[in-house]
C-alpha cells in the first residue's frame, strides 16, 4: 500500500537504479551532440562491467576496477569512432555489431568470473556535509547515501551541462554535430572533435557498466546490462539531447523499473464497492504487470519522438542536425 | 623523409574486390576469433573443423543446418527487402516475435485440418509481422522519422509483450515454465521425408525465388531499386516513395513474422520465452553480406546457420562458450564495413618527399620589386 | 570592340591590396580560369562580373584557399601568399561571405561568430591577469590551455560584436539564436564574422541572390561604409545593376577568360552587358520555320513556394505550343526552378492551373504528368536526374519503364530494356559506356550524363519538354549536341520550355522569349524583336532610363509596354 516505508523504498531504489542510466545516457548524449549515433552502448556497458570486476578482483581496489572498466568502455568506443568517423561506415550497423560483440565477448569470457567474490563500492555519504544531509528526513538517506558512483554520476550531469553550454570545447562539439562543414570552415578539426565525443561516450558507458557490477549489483552475471544500454539510447531521445532533462528522464525510467520490481505490493485496484471495479480492475492489473511495465520507457520515448517531429517543434532541444551524417571534406 | 598516406575515391571498384569482400570479412573474423579460442586453451583448428566441416558429416547434421537456416532465410529477407528501398529494418526481431506470438495463438486455438490450418497460421503470422512493421513504416514514409530507432523500440515492446503472454495468458504446459503449451500435431509443419528439415524451408526457398523475381523481373522491383538509390529522382519520374517505403517495410515485417512461426511450428513446437536467439539481429549481417543479390543473401543465411550449428557443436564437444557465435557474427560485419571503405577508396602509401602540386609557383619566388 | 576595355594591369603598387596574376585553373576537360588577372585596391569595391560558369567562383575559391591554382601568383599586401586551406586565407586577412551561409541555426549570433577562436573566460584573459602569484599561475601555459578549452568568455566578444553592429547600423540581437534571424540579418552576421576577424579584404559571393531589393540596398550601404573604413571588397555578381551602382572598378570574366578591368564610371550598363555576354555567336544553328500547333502547356496564374516555404512564383502565365521553343531568361534564383518543377509536375503549385494538352493537372501526382507526355531535364543532374548507383540501363528507362514494350503487366523484360538503353547510348553518343548494365550513372562525365538524361526524356517523343539549364557545366561539344537535339525535337512538334542563363543559347534556340524576375514574367518578346542588352537589363529588374533610351527602338518599346500592361499572353 502507499505507506511511507513503501515510498521510501521506492525512492531509494529509483535513485540507485538511475545511476547507470545517467552515466550511459550522458555518454550517448555527448556522442550524439557531436553527430555520432552510438548504438553500441549496451555492449560498452557490458565490457565495462566485466573488465571492472576482473580488475577489482586482481587488484583488490574497486577504484582501480572502476577506472579500468571506464577505459575498456572507451577502447570499445574507439572501434566505433574509427569505423564511423574515419571510415564513414554506417553508424547504426557499427553500433549494433559492437553491442553484439560486447555481449559475445563478455559472455564468452565472463563465465569464470560469475562467481568471483570482491568488495565493491560501499554505501557512504558525501564527505564533510554528508553527515548533515543524511539527516534530512526521507530525502536524506535516499539521495545522500549511496555508493560513490551515484555522486559521480550526479556531478557529471552538471559537468556535461557545463561542458556543452559553458566551454569552447562544448561549443565546438555541438558545431560538428550541427554542421560539420561550417565547423570546418571555422578552423575546427571535425574528426578530432567527433573522436573526442565518441570516446567520452565510451568512457561513460564503461563507467556505467563498472558501476553496475561494482556498486549496484556487487557481482558479475552474464548480460548484466539487461537492456539498460538501449534504455539509455531511448533516454537521450526522450531528453531531447539535454543533460537536465536526461536526469529527469533517468529518474522517470528508473521509477518505472523500481515500480515494476515492486508491482506485487502495488495494489491500485478499485474496491468492490466502486461501480467501475469490474471494468477497470483487469485494465489496472494489466497495466501493472511487470512485463507490461517494462515497456513503458520505450512507449514514452516513441511518443516523445513522434510528437516532437509531427508537431514540428524546432526548438532548442531538437535533434542535432548532422546526427548520423559522416563528414569528409569535399575534394576538388 | 615523409610517409604519406593518400586516400582517393575510386572511380570504379575492381570486380575482384567487390566479390571478394564478403569472403575477406569472414576470413578475417575467423582469424581474429582464434584469439578467443586460444585464450581458453582450445585448439582453433580443431574447433573450426568441428564448427564448419563436421556439420556436413551426415544427412542428419546437414538437415540441422537447414532447420537453422529456415528462419534465418526468412528474417534475412525481411531485412533485405527494405534495404533495397534504402531502409534499415533493424527491428526485424520484433516482427519475428509478433509473427511467432500470433501464429502460436492460432495454432493452439484454431482447430482445422492440417491442410487448412497451416496456411491460416502462415497468413496470420505474416499479417502480425507486417502490422508490427507498419507503424515504423508509416512514420518513415509520412514523417521521415528514422526507422532504425522506431523498429528497435518496437522490438523491445514486442519482447515485453511476449514475456507477458508466456508468463500469463498464453502460459501452458506443465511446471509453470514461461512457455505455451505444445502445438497440436495438425499445426506442426510436416518434415521433409528423411530429414529434420520441414516445409518451412520450402516456403522460405519459394519466397527467395519470389523476391528474386519481383526485384529483378518486375516493375515493382525496378521502382524499389530506384527509390533505394535516389528517392528524389524516383519521385521526379513519378514513382511513389511513400508507397515503396510502406510496402517494402511492411513486407519485410511479414517475412520476419513468417520466420518466427516457422521456428515454432517447424522446430520447437511451442513458444518459449527465449525461443529465438536473436535471429532478428542476425538478419542484419545476413542482409548486409548478401546485399548484392538475393541468392547471395541465401548463401549468407546458410553460412550463419552453419555458424549457429557449428557453434553449438563446439560448445558441447569442446566446452567453448556458445557466445563464440556472437563474436564471429559481429566480427564478420565489423570487418565487412571496414572492407567496404576500401571498396570505395584507394589507399596509397608513399615514402619520400611529397610533391602534390599544391604549391603556388609564385609563393616560392622572393620579393623582387 | 570590347577588346578596347582591357587596361594594362600595371598600377601603383602602394594602392594595391591584392594582386592575382595570370591565374590558371583547369579541371578535367575545362579551363575554368585562363590566365586571369585581378587587382584590388585598398578601399575599393571591386566587382567581379560574369555569367554562370564564367569562372568567378573558381577564382575566388583559389583566393580563399579552397582550390590550388595550376599557375599564377597571388600577392596580398605586397607579400606573396601561399594558401593551402581556408584558415590560411583567414589568417592573412581575407574573409568570405558564402552564397550559402555558413551559420549554425541553433547557436547564437555571438557563438557563431566566435566559434573556433577559443575565447577563454574573463579571469583567464591577458588583460585581466593583473599581478601576483595567482596571476602568474593563471597565465601559465597549461592553465591557459585548459582555460581556452574548458571555459568560454562570451562577454567581451559580445561587446565587441555589438559595437561592430552599431558601427555599421546592424539591428541584430547578438544573443539571439541565428535560426530566429531572417536572411538579411544572417548575411549581416556573416559580415560580422569577417569583421570580427579583422579582415582587410571581404569577398561576397552573389550576396543579393537571397535578398529582397530593400535588403540589397541596405547591404550596399554597409559595403560603402566598410570601404570608407579602409576595407576592400570583392563583389561577385552577374547583376549589372549592382555593378553599376556600387562598384568602383569591375573585372569581367567570360568562359574563363579575363575580358578586362574597367572603371565602372566610364562604362554604361549596355557596354557591361556586351562585355559579359559577348557578341560572337558560339554555334551556327540552323533554325527552320515550323508551324506552331495546339498549346501543349497552358499554365495560368501559377504561384509556388520553395522548400523553405518562401514565395518564389507569383501568378505566372506561360503557354507553350507544339513545335515551338519558349525560352525563359532570368538570373538564378528568380523562380525559374519553381516554375520548371511546377509545370513538370514535380512541385505542387500553391495557386493556378496547369493544363497539359488540354488536361488540367495542377494537383496531379508526377506520374500523371509523365503519362501525359511531359519530359523534364532537371537543373541538378545528380540529385534529381539520375540514380547514380544504378546502371545506365536503369537510368535510361527511369521514365519509360511503364511502357508496354518492356514487358507485360507482370514481368519486366530487362533484355529489351538493355537493348533500348544501348540504342539510346549509341543514338546520343553517350561516351564512357562499355556495358549499359554494368556502368553506373555516377561514373559518367557531366556532359555524357546529360546526354543520357536528354536521350531518356526525348526517346518518349514528349508533348512537352521542360529543360532547366540543360547545358550548364558541360563541355562545349556536348553543349552543341544538346542544343541541336532540342531544336530537332521542336521540329518534330514537341513544345519546349527552355530555362537558361546563357543568352546566346536562348537567342539561338527560342521562338519566343520570356524574362522572369522575382517570380514574375516581366518581358514577353521574341529574339528578333529584342536585343541581348535589353534582356540582360530586364533580367536585372528593369532598366534605368539611360539604357532604355539608348537601346530603344519601336519594337522594344512595344514589347515593354506589353510587359508592363499585363501578363496576358499576346
Amino acid at each position: 500500500m502507499t505507506d511511507a516505508s513503501f515510498l521510501i523504498g521506492l525512492a531509494d531504489a529509483t535513485v540507485s537504479a538511475s545511476t547507470v542510466l545517467i552515466l550511459a545516457g550522458l555518454g550517448e548524449l555527448i556522442s550524439e551532440r557531436a553527430g555520432i549515433l552510438n548504438l553500441g552502448v549496451e555492449g560498452m556497458i557490458l565490457v565495462g562491467a566485466l573488465s571492472g570486476v576482473v580488475a577489482t578482483v586482481m587488484t583488490g581496489s574497486y577504484w582501480i576496477g572502476f577506472a579500468v572498466g571506464s577505459i575498456c568502455g572507451l577502447l570499445t568506443a574507439t572501434i566505433h569512432a574509427f569505423l564511423c568517423i574515419s571510415l564513414k561506415a554506417d553508424q547504426a550497423i557499427s553500433g549494433i555489431m559492437l553491442t553484439l560483440l560486447g555481449t559475445g565477448v563478455t559472455t564468452y569470457f565472463g563465465q569464470q568470473w560469475a562467481s568471483a567474490q570482491f568488495t565493491g563500492f560501499p554505501d557512504r555519504t558525501l564527505p564533510v556535509i554528508g553527515g548533515l544531509l543524511v539527516e534530512i528526513p526521507l530525502l536524506g538517506p535516499t539521495v545522500f547515501e549511496g555508493p560513490a558512483t551515484d555522486f559521480i554520476a550526479l556531478g557529471l550531469v552538471v559537468a556535461v551541462w557545463w561542458l556543452l553550454t559553458r566551454t569552447n570545447l562544448g561549443l565546438e562539439m555541438i558545431s560538428v554535430g550541427e554542421d560539420p562543414e561550417t565547423a570546418d570552415t571555422m578552423g575546427i578539426d571535425v574528426f578530432r572533435m567527433r573522436y573526442l565525443a565518441v570516446l567520452i561516450g565510451g568512457l561513460l558507458a564503461g563507467a556505467a557498466g563498472a558501476h553496475l557490477s561494482l556498486a549496484f549489483n556487487g557481482i558479475w552475471t552474464n548480460n548484466i546490462a539487461a537492456g539498460q544500454g538501449w534504455i539509455a539510447v531511448a533516454l537521450v531521445i526522450f531528453a531531447r539531447w539535454r543533460p537536465g532533462r536526461l536526469l529527469v528522464g533517468a529518474y522517470l525510467f528508473a521509477l518505472f523499473n523500481s515500480l515494476r520490481l515492486r508491482s506485487q505490493s502495488l495494489d491500485l485496484a478499485l474496491g468492490p464497492e466502486s461501480p467501475l471495479a469490474g471494468l477497470l480492475n483487469p485494465v489496472i492489473e494489466f497495466l501493472l504487470n511487470p512485463a507490461i511495465m517494462s515497456m513503458y520507457p520505450y512507449i514514452v520515448t516513441l511518443v516523445v519522438l513522434v510528437a516532437t517531429i509531427v508537431l514540428r517543434r524546432d526548438d532548442d532541444s531538437a535533434q542535432p542536425a548532422a546526427l548520423v551524417q559522416a563528414y569528409s571534406r569535399e575534394a576538388d | 623523409m615523409l610517409v604519406d598516406i593518400e586516400i582517393d575515391a575510386r572511380e570504379q571498384t575492381p570486380s575482384w574486390i567487390a566479390y571478394g569482400t564478403p569472403l575477406f570479412a569472414i576470413a578475417a573474423a575467423l582469424a581474429v576469433s582464434v584469439v578467443a579460442l586460444v585464450a581458453i586453451g582450445v585448439n582453433p583448428i580443431a574447433a573450426y573443423v568441428e564448427m564448419f566441416l563436421r556439420p556436413f558429416g551426415t544427412v542428419a547434421t546437414i538437415s540441422n543446418v537447414l532447420v537453422r537456416a529456415t528462419p534465418l532465410i526468412l528474417v534475412g529477407l525481411g531485412v533485405y527487402l527494405p534495404m533495397k528501398a534504402g531502409l534499415w529494418n533493424i527491428g526485424a526481431e520484433g516482427q519475428l516475435l509478433a509473427g511467432a506470438i500470433v501464429g502460436t495463438w492460432i495454432a493452439i486455438n484454431v482447430t482445422l485440418p492440417q491442410l487448412l490450418v497451416i496456411p491460416v497460421i502462415l497468413l496470420g503470422s505474416a499479417i502480425a509481422g507486417g502490422l508490427w512493421a507498419f507503424i515504423p513504416a508509416w512514420l518513415r514514409a509520412k514523417w521521415g522519422i528514422s526507422e532504425i530507432i522506431t523498429t528497435l523500440l518496437f522490438t523491445f515492446i514486442a519482447a515485453d509483450i511476449q514475456l507477458y503472454l508466456v508468463r500469463g495468458p498464453m502460459q501452458g504446459g506443465s511446471g509453470g515454465f514461461p512457455q505455451t503449451e505444445l502445438l497440436p500435431a495438425a499445426a506442426e509443419f510436416p518434415a521433409i521425408p528423411g530429414t529434420r528439415a520441414h516445409v518451412g524451408l520450402l516456403v522460405a526457398l519459394l519466397i527467395v525465388v519470389l523476391v528474386y523475381v519481383s526485384m529483378n523481373r518486375t516493375r515493382f522491383g525496378f521502382r524499389v531499386n530506384f527509390v533505394g538509390s535516389n528517392a528524389d529522382a524516383a519521385e521526379q519520374a513519378g514513382m511513389s516513395r511513400y508507397r515503396v517505403y510502406l510496402l517494402t517495410l511492411v513486407a519485410g515485417g511479414a517475412l520476419a513474422g513468417l520466420a518466427g512461426i516457422s521456428e515454432i511450428a517447424g522446430n520447437q513446437s511451442r513458444l518459449h520465452a527465449s525461443f529465438a536467439p536473436g535471429y532478428g539481429y542476425t538478419a542484419v549481417p545476413i542482409a548486409l553480406l548478401g546485399r548484392n543479390g538475393v541468392f547471395r543473401m541465401l548463401l549468407a543465411a546458410l553460412f550463419f546457420a552453419l555458424l549457429f550449428v557449428g557453434g553449438n557443436r563446439v560448445t558441447v564437444a569442446m566446452e567453448v562458450p556458445s557466445a563464440i557465435i556472437d563474436i564471429v557474427q559481429a566480427l564478420v560485419i565489423l570487418f565487412l564495413i571496414t572492407a567496404e571503405f576500401f571498396q570505395r577508396y584507394r589507399l596509397s602509401v608513399s615514402i619520400g618527399r611529397r610533391d602534390d602540386g599544391r604549391s603556388i609557383r609564385g609563393s616560392e619566388v622572393t620579393t623582387d620589386d | 570592340m570590347w577588346m578596347s576595355y582591357i587596361q594594362p594591369s600595371v598600377t601603383v603598387m602602394t594602392d594595391d591590396l591584392l594582386r592575382m596574376e595570370s591565374i590558371v585553373k583547369t579541371f578535367p576537360g575545362v579551363i575554368a580560369n585562363d590566365h586571369v588577372d585581378l587587382t584590388v585596391r585598398r578601399g575599393e569595391i571591386h566587382g567581379l562580373l560574369g555569367e554562370n560558369g564564367a569562372g568567378k567562383s573558381t577564382l575566388m575559391k583559389v583566393l580563399y584557399g579552397l582550390y590550388a591554382p595550376d599557375e599564377g601568383t597571388i600577392r596580398f599586401d605586397g607579400e606573396p601568399l601561399r594558401l593551402d586551406r581556408p584558415q590560411d586565407a583567414i589568417d592573412a586577412g581575407i574573409g568570405m561571405v558564402h552564397q550559402h551561409f555558413k551559420l549554425i541555426p541553433r547557436l547564437s549570433v555571438t557563438e557563431n561568430i566566435v566559434l573556433g577562436s577559443r575565447e577563454p573566460a574573463a579571469p583567464f584573459r591577458q588583460e585581466n591577469l593583473g599581478d601576483g602569484p595567482l596571476a602568474t599561475l593563471r597565465s601559465s601555459g597549461p592553465v591557459q590551455a585548459v582555460a581556452s578549452r574548458f571555459s568560454l568568455g562570451l562577454d567581451r566578444p559580445k561587446r565587441r560584436i555589438s559595437d561592430l553592429a552599431d558601427q555599421y547600423g546592424f539591428d541584430i540581437d547578438v544573443s539571439a539564436p541565428v535560426r530566429e534571424l531572417d536572411v538579411g540579418q544572417r548575411q549581416r552576421v556573416e559580415i560580422l564574422k569577417a569583421l570580427y576577424r579583422d579582415v582587410d579584404l571581404l569577398i561576397l559571393d552573389e550576396p543579393t541572390a537571397v535578398l529582397t531589393p530593400v535588403e540589397a540596398e541596405r547591404l550596399f550601404e554597409t559595403l560603402e561604409r566598410l570601404v570608407d573604413d579602409g576595407l576592400s571588397v570583392i563583389l561577385i555578381t552577374h547583376k549589372l545593376k549592382e555593378v553599376k551602382s556600387v562598384t568602383d572598378r569591375v573585372t569581367v570574366l567570360r568562359e574563363g577568360e579575363d575580358i578586362g578591368t574597367v572603371e565602372t564610371a566610364t562604362v554604361d550598363r549596355s557596354e557591361l552587358a556586351r562585355m559579359m555576354v559577348g557578341r560572337d555567336v558560339l554555334f551556327e544553328i540552323d533554325k527552320p520555320d515550323t508551324t506552331v500547333g495546339e498549346p501543349v502547356l497552358e499554365a495560368t496564374g501559377v504561384s509556388a513556394i520553395d522548400d523553405r516555404g518562401v514565395d518564389k512564383l507569383s501568378s505566372v502565365d506561360v503557354r507553350v505550343d507544339a513545335g515551338e521553343i519558349v525560352g525563359i531568361a532570368g538570373v538564378s534564383g528568380n523562380g525559374q526552378k519553381q516554375l520548371a518543377e511546377t509545370v513538370a509536375g514535380v512541385r505542387d503549385p500553391t495557386a493556378g492551373t496547369i493544363e497539359i494538352s488540354g488536361q488540367e493537372l495542377a494537383d496531379a501526382p508526377p506520374e500523371e504528368f509523365v503519362a501525359q507526355g511531359v519530359s523534364f531535364v532537371p537543373e541538378d543532374r545528380h540529385e534529381h536526374g539520375c540514380a547514380g548507383d544504378l546502371s545506365v540501363m536503369h537510368n535510361a528507362v527511369m521514365k519509360d519503364f511503364r511502357d508496354e514494350q518492356f514487358g507485360d503487366s507482370v514481368l519486366f523484360d530487362y533484355g529489351s530494356v538493355g537493348d533500348f538503353a544501348s540504342e539510346l547510348v549509341d543514338d546520343f553518343d553517350v561516351r564512357g559506356v562499355s556495358d549499359v548494365t554494368a556502368n553506373c550513372a555516377k561514373d559518367l562525365s557531366g556532359g555524357n550524363l546529360q546526354k543520357l538524361i536528354l536521350a531518356r526524356e526525348l526517346a518518349r517523343d514528349p508533348e512537352l519538354l521542360v529543360a532547366n539549364q540543360p547545358t550548364r557545366g558541360i563541355d562545349v561539344g556536348a553543349i552543341e549536341f544538346v542544343r541541336e537535339r532540342l531544336l530537332e525535337q521542336r521540329n518534330r512538334g514537341t513544345g519546349v520550355l527552355l530555362f537558361s542563363e546563357d543568352l546566346d543559347e536562348l537567342f539561338d534556340l527560342s521562338d519566343r522569349l520570356l524574362v522572369i524576375y522575382e517570380g514574375e514574367i516581366v518581358l514577353r518578346t521574341t529574339p528578333e524583336e529584342t536585343t541581348r542588352e535589353q534582356v540582360s537589363v530586364e533580367m536585372n529588374g528593369g532598366g534605368d532610363a539611360q539604357v532604355a533610351v539608348a537601346d530603344a527602338d519601336p519594337a522594344d518599346a512595344a514589347t515593354r509596354r506589353a510587359a508592363d500592361g499585363g501578363r496576358s499572353e499576346q
